[in-house]
């Protein structure tokens, strides 16, 4: 079955290098993309199975750990990792507490492959 | 997101530019966390372009107090000014976080120049040298250099003047500590030149991206 991934960044500019990066390590997937958590919530509504899906953090409306608890709800399945420029060590041990994977920007194929390996934070 | 102003391909532009800097301030923001020992909350950051002379009233507000200020001035490849400006007050509590006195001083002392000098420093350093290696460059600098008293003569002294002058891009974003609550302004004020070698830099990254 085709794997669906959904990039949730408000930066057209990230969404699409990450959409690049990831063309190349999953070339099967469908990729859906939505500029914040607002969006990625009725996109998900439209998408019945969702396998991985990146979120930004400092995005309008809801941060990115609150959307990604919103997914989680409703696609218990989905694995999911918040991409942020934001390192602060607070911030990614609150996210890797709640069981999310984190990724430091600037996205690179590695951290991206680290995700999909199911490896620790990149 | 708007892109107010700026030309070109403004959208596409605005938006790299804002991404750029956003993953600059992570890195600063992550830097005055572990000065201060607590966690930074940002801002989502801004871009315009604007005169130069409307950056103190989109800053400051109606605000007309004393401000402190730390510049460093960007020489090469494209020119500009990067600051972090703390409104009245703010560079005081934040100086007295990161070095307790007994006393209990109003204002900032000497000390606490050099002090909020080197924050500054580290911030503002972060800020350019994640720019740089994101746009695979080198951003040469002057060194940082401290400024306090009334805004208009602060920010004066930081080539943003009250009346007249050329348009500016802007690019901002808040840091606030919220024990004690205190928020300072960091923003690039990048002459409207710096638009094209940007541009370019940023066509790099995309080509450079897996086709």
């Amino acid at each position: 079955m085709v794997e669906t991934l959904l990039i949730v960044d408000d930066a057209r500019f990230a969404r699409l290098m990450i959409r690049s990066y990831i063309e190349r390590l999953r070339p099967e997937a469908t990729i859906v993309e939505a500029g914040d958590g607002a969006e990625a919530l009725a996109v998900i509504e439209r998408t019945p199975v969702l396998d991985w899906c990146t979120i930004d953090y400092n995005m309008p409306g809801d941060n990115g750990l609150v959307v990604a608890e919103k997914i989680r709800a409703l696609r218990p399945a989905a694995r999911l990792s918040v991409i942020t420029a934001n390192v602060q060590d607070t911030l990614r041990q609150r996210i890797l507490e709640a069981g999310i994977h984190f990724i430091a920007k600037p996205v690179t194929e590695a951290k991206l492959a680290a995700f999909f390996d199911g490896q620790a934070a990149g | 997101m708007s892109a107010p102003g700026v030309p070109g391909d403004s959208l596409a532009l605005h938006d790299a530019l804002l991404e750029l800097f956003n993953v600059g301030i992570g890195r600063a923001a992550a830097s005055l966390a572990q000065l201060a020992g607590d966690e930074i909350a940002l801002s989502l950051p801004w871009l315009e372009l604007t005169p130069r002379q409307d950056v103190r009233r989109r800053l400051l507000g109606a605000h007309t107090g004393d401000v402190a200020a730390v510049l460093t001035t960007l020489m090469a490849p494209f020119q500009g000014n990067a600051l972090m400006v703390f409104p009245e007050g703010e560079g005081l509590r934040l100086a007295r976080l990161l070095a307790p006195a007994p006393e209990t001083a109003a204002h900032l002392s000497a000390a606490d120049h050099d002090l909020l000098l080197e924050v500054g420093n580290i911030v503002l350093n972060a800020v350019i040298g994640s720019l740089a290696n994101q746009l695979g460059a080198e951003i040469v600098t002057h060194n940082p250099v401290w400024f306090d008293g009334p805004a208009e003569q602060v920010l004066g002294a930081a080539g943003i003047p009250l009346e007249q002058g050329d348009d500016v891009v802007l690019l901002c974003i808040d840091l606030t500590l919220l024990e004690p609550p205190l928020t300072t302004h960091v923003l690039l004020l990048l002459d409207v030149g710096a638009l094209d070698a940007l541009e370019q830099a940023i066509a790099q990254i995309l080509r450079a991206l897996p086709a």
